[in-house]
């Protein structure tokens, strides 16, 4: 139990570093790295709290998705790939959004009754009973199919807005 | 007995370790003798010019985008594949339906010529 | 304590020997495929002509690594020199993190059996095309960047048809776990879903940029893509990555699809199995070795055409196709042994029929088409 909170103090501060970074640098494609090793560390964190599949769901779309695709962005982007293109336009009101947002969530987290005995018991199957939960009528049934709908609209809009006009 | 994830956080620290190695070894064996016109950026042998870091065509991200579409999907159809012997035929048909409307959607980009790559 | 203490020894022990294994695979398989790619081309292949390399010059390779570590490392001018530097170590690293939860043999030849091993391969190589994007953008080379944006749209593609074929031994184990996918191909996969087998194999070519689909390196167009800029051991990280994903994706398909380490004798001898595995899995290297000698190169459009309108929805049908067939044997009663295997080959005959039909018509509509087309354009 000790070496892993030894192994979450370090990563934590990893993490918080690497955000840090994604904040201040200069460039913005730095920027974009820093967030990817922010997310890794956050996939380690998952594997802290024995979730495996979170996990692997962090690097396979966070990073292998969503960060693929800032960078990219970033490529695509009229002087986005230049050199100290960052700059911070309106520091002050950033800060603040960012605090009261802060203070929003920690607020939330602390209200929130998370249960707190040591070594929850995890299901044998966990995955597997996730599985059918999404498929079951009685459970995630809907919101499965909805997010089917939701990625039919990201995949047809996406290519809508890029279509030859 | 140590925890299995553990034993992948020590791989992962040891095949860090194997990615540095040959690099910090040829870093010390190297000679190091440079000049500038040994550091200029290859450019079939002209001199550079203009902007390098250049914007590319939109039409990336926009793959990227279709890409992170099928991408979540197949997160989700992890969990199902694993569940998939206890499952009944409608659960299956259900993901049938789920991938069907994906797969619907692509070929109706397709249809539509916005696949062509310009 | 002490016991933990030798533990984490022994698991360190492992985890090196296993970090080791491609590596020491790798130096031999880059002499095999240049000795192929050298007959192919009716050359021989490196000898030890001059030079002493052993025999066959089968040690060839090691010295030309010992050659590449005296190399000097050209970092070029405006170049971003923390990620240019950082490129090179994460592709070894990556391409070594996979190995593990390979398995080698039915027990103890692995470093761990994870329950998600399938999908923690998947999820480690989604850390792959940021080593090329950070080499293609901090070299500040032109070619460097256009290499970085081929081999990006190309892997990150591909990636789908390979997750969903991957797919398919899962569904059909009900297991993430390598070792159970493994003892679960009593008849070896291919055998079972020949067709998820080969859009498994041709994603898998694509996504380590081999020949017809080197397009992110094209020596001829683009000069060394991605990698342009690097000297040395840097260039030589590049290329050893390289070779450890080609061994990597051939040991996979041997996983998934070939049985891994299942052979004759392997319950009495269980490192057996590692041989069972290495010969299967150079069975799978061969085929792309032979794939690089002897293919041309695509276009972007045509690799990212083939992705969307061939690879995906082949995939999605197939997954969809082997669900439904194995669930309808199932509720018919149906559901064990050698007579599902059966129901599920003769399921992917059918649709691979089908699929060959609907491109032999697409091919002559296109045909006609064209051919409508070419005498208008000829007088004009």
């Amino acid at each position: 139990m000790f070496a892993g909170q030894v192994v979450f103090l370090i990563i934590a501060c990893l993490m918080l570093g690497a955000a840090v970074r994604v904040v201040t640098s200069r460039r913005i494609f730095h920027a974009a790295l820093w967030l990817i090793g922010s997310f890794f560390c956050v996939a380690v964190i998952y594997m802290l709290l024995e979730s495996p599949f979170m996990a692997g769901i962090q690097l396979f779309i966070y990073i292998g998705g969503i960060a693929v695709l800032t960078v990219i962005a970033i490529m695509v982007t009229k002087g986005g790939m230049h050199p100290d293109s960052h700059t911070l336009g309106n520091g002050w009101s950033a800060a603040i959004v960012s605090i009261s947002l802060f203070i929003v969530m920690a607020w939330t987290i602390t209200q929130l009754g998370f249960p707190n005995e040591p070594g929850m018991p995890v299901a044998e199957e966990g995955l597997a009973l996730l599985g059918a939960a999404l498929v079951d009528p009685g459970g995630y049934l809907v919101p499965f199919e909805v997010v089917s709908v939701m990625l039919m609209v990201v995949l047809i809009g996406s290519l809508y807005l890029g279509r030859e006009r | 007995m140590i925890h299995p994830f553990a034993v992948v956080g020590l791989f992962l620290v040891v095949s860090l370790i194997f990615g540095v190695a040959p690099i910090a070894l040829a870093w010390l064996l190297s000679p190091k003798k440079l000049n500038p016109r040994k550091q200029q950026v290859y450019e079939s042998g002209n001199p550079t010019f203009g902007e390098t870091w250049i914007e590319f065509k939109p039409q990336y991200y926009l793959f990227g985008l279709a890409f992170l579409a099928f991408d979540v999907e197949a997160a989700f159809l992890f969990p199902w594949a694993l569940a998939y012997n206890q499952l009944a035929l409608y659960a299956v048909f259900e993901a049938a339906v789920f991938l069907g409307l994906l797969g619907v959607s692509l070929v109706f980009v397709w249809r539509k010529g916005w696949l062509e790559w310009m | 304590m002490t016991g933990l203490g030798g533990e984490v020894i022994r698991t360190l022990l492992g985890a090196f020997a296993m970090a080791l294994f491609p590596l020491v695979v790798v130096v031999f398989l880059i002499w095999e495929a240049r000795k192929v790619i050298g007959r192919m081309q009716d050359r021989l292949g490196p000898t030890n002509a001059g030079t002493y390399a052993g025999p066959f010059a089968l040690f060839q390779t090691v010295a030309d690594g010992i050659k590449i570590l005296t190399k000097e490392l050209i970092i070029p001018t405006g170049a971003d020199r923390g990620v240019f530097v950082a490129a090179p170590i994460l592709v070894v690293t990556v391409a070594i993190a996979v190995w593990a939860v390979i398995p080698l043999g039915p027990t103890g030849l692995q470093v761990v059996d994870l329950d998600i091993g399938a999908f923690y391969v998947v999820a480690i190589s989604a850390l792959a095309p940021f080593s090329m994007i950070m080499a293609g953008w901090s070299s500040r080379n032109k070619y460097a960047e256009v290499g970085a944006f081929r081999a990006v749209s190309q892997i990150v593609g591909y990636e789908i048809p390979q997750v969903l074929a991957l797919l398919i031994p899962v569904l059909l184990t009900g297991s993430l776990s390598l070792q159970d996918i493994i003892r679960a191909q009593d008849i070896a996969f291919i055998f079972v879903v020949p067709l998820a087998a080969f859009s498994f194999l041709i994603a898998c070519v694509a996504e380590v940029g081999r020949l017809p689909f080197e397009l992110a390196e094209a020596d001829s167009e683009i000069v060394a893509g991605y990698f342009t800029e690097y000297s040395g051991m840097m260039f030589g990280a590049f290329y050893l990555g390289e070779f450890i994903n080609n061994l990597t994706v051939s040991v996979i398909f041997s996983v998934l699809f070939l049985g891994g380490w299942r052979g004759p004798w392997v319950d009495q001898v269980p490192w057996l199995g590692a041989v069972w595995l290495m010969a299967k899995a150079l069975l799978v290297f061969n085929v792309l070795v032979l794939f690089w000698a002897a293919m041309p190169r695509l276009r972007i459009d045509q690799v990212l055409a083939f992705n969307w309108k061939f690879m995906v929805p082949l995939g999605l049908v197939e997954l969809v196709t082997v669900a439904i067939a194995d669930k309808t044997m199932e509720s018919l009663g149906v559901a064990q042994g050698w007579e599902r295997s059966a129901g599920l080959l003769v399921a992917n005959l059918v649709l691979g029929l089908a699929i060959v039909g609907v491109l032999s018509l697409v091919g002559r509509e296109a045909k006609r088409r064209r051919s409508f087309r070419r005498p208008g354009v000829g007088a004009a």
